[in-house]
């Protein structure tokens, strides 16, 4: 688990922060509130439920479910070490938009999703840098889904 | 060329439309990772299929089947006893030797796991001519994960990185889901010193490639096995045309940047 008073440092070290200029994670770094670990099928949070966390994963997989009255949940997509989990904080309503599982015992640096919007409406060149990092991971995220929509490896194509 | 006859001694059903056939071979078959034989269901037809044994066993000769039309649905049926024609061993094998003394990567998607299981195979039984060893399969289910019990084992190695992938999975599955390109960017190899061999269907193949450049392995260190329809297997049908290539006589297994060009057209 990242030391309390060294966020910055364990932001520098996440991958999605990659190659960001020192002073704007020290100013992310500011919207950190902790870190966290989370057991095994514990649930992070649900479908409609108020998004107010992001969640930069440091170890451990998680999945992301979807629920449909009268069949089995569907794990849409699993997310590990070195990723995000959660942007719907970032958009209004602010509601997540699917289940969240641990599906392995998993830890992640927790930030807060309102006082990051608030800090890149203030700082325009922080909120270029996030901004860029989250349509980058959308588009990946989009792009990926696109293929697993494609089924190519059923034998028909 | 005409079919030899092998018997058939062994079959395991992998998946629900997959099986594995052992076939004898008492003098030996030797082949390298990557190539192919024409088997023949005598009556039927001939089907171009991959070999997916262990190169260092040679006395049993093993192919993978899946069922997706009239000959591989009659390959499915054989059993023990069973004979089939076999001519081979066809085509350019995986580049094991320029892999020596690099990190060696391997993407597989779906079915494409069997083809290249030799490689796995020569790469595990002589580990320490490589670097990392990375493997890196993606398949449509849970349920369509070909070889699930041999890559517990191979999971299982302390020399080995082995990540698994599925597209689609009920909750409670416990492993990863998702595209297998997305088990790239954070694979543990140097792409300064890797070698890729890919293999699945084409649309994998492509954006695979494109992940791997991104990593910052070169096209020429980059492999791809292709696909196409072969019937003579020697090159003279042009059943399996690949713009100026034949892909049962100059191929499967291509250099990514000899190809690039016609991975982009079409209809070549």
């Amino acid at each position: 688990m990242p030391d309390s008073g060294d966020y910055a440092a364990e932001l520098q070290r996440h991958p999605f922060m990659a190659g960001m200029a020192p002073e704007l994670i020290e100013r992310m770094a500011g919207c950190v509130i902790g870190s966290t670990r989370w057991e095994e099928d514990e649930v992070i949070f649900r479908s409609g439920g108020a998004a107010e966390r992001c969640y930069l994963v440091l170890s451990g997989e998680i999945a992301l479910e979807v629920y449909s009255p009268g069949s089995r949940p569907r794990i849409v997509l699993t997310i590990s070490r070195g990723e995000v989990l959660g942007w719907s904080w970032l958009f209004e309503p602010y509601r997540w938009a699917f289940d969240a599982k641990v599906m392995t015992p998993a830890e992640a640096l927790v930030l807060d999703g309102e006082a990051i919007r608030n800090c890149i409406v203030e700082h325009k060149d922080l909120g270029y840098e996030v901004m860029s990092r989250f349509a980058r991971l959308i588009v990946d995220r989009l792009q990926a889904t696109r293929l697993q929509l494609l089924d190519f490896y059923a034998s028909n194509t | 060329m005409a079919p030899i006859p092998f018997e058939v001694t062994g079959r395991t059903q992998d998946t629900y439309d997959t099986v594995t056939i052992e076939l004898a071979a008492p003098g030996g078959f030797e082949f390298r990772p990557g190539q192919f034989n024409m088997l023949y269901p005598f009556g039927i037809g001939e089907s171009a299929i991959s070999i997916s044994g262990d190169p260092d066993q040679p006395e049993r000769l093993v192919h993978t089947i899946r069922k997706v039309g009239a000959v591989t649905t009659a390959l499915h049926a054989l059993r023990p006893g069973d004979q089939v024609g076999v001519r081979g061993p066809f085509g350019v094998p995986w580049p094991m030797e320029a892999a020596e003394g690099k990190d060696l990567v391997i993407v597989a998607g779906g079915i494409g796991i069997a083809p290249v299981r030799p490689a796995i195979y020569e790469a595990l039984n002589h580990r320490e001519r490589f670097k990392e060893f990375v493997l890196l399969y993606g398949a449509r289910s849970p349920q369509d994960l070909v070889f699930a019990d041999e890559i517990k084992e191979w999971r299982g190695r302390f020399d080995a990185e082995v990540g698994v992938t599925v597209d689609a999975a009920d909750a409670g599955y416990r492993g990863s889901v998702g595209v297998v390109t997305r088990l790239i960017p954070s694979a543990p190899f140097d792409p300064e010193t890797s070698i890729a061999f890919v293999i699945g269907p084409e649309i994998m193949m492509r954006f695979t490639v494109a992940e791997l450049l991104k990593r910052g392995i070169a096209e020429d260190r980059i492999y791809l096995s292709m696909e196409r329809n072969m019937q003579c297997a020697v090159g003279f049908c042009g059943h399996c045309q690949f713009g100026k290539l034949f892909v049962c006589r100059d191929g499967a297994v291509f250099r990514y940047d000899t190809v690039r060009g016609y991975l982009d057209v079409r209809e070549v």
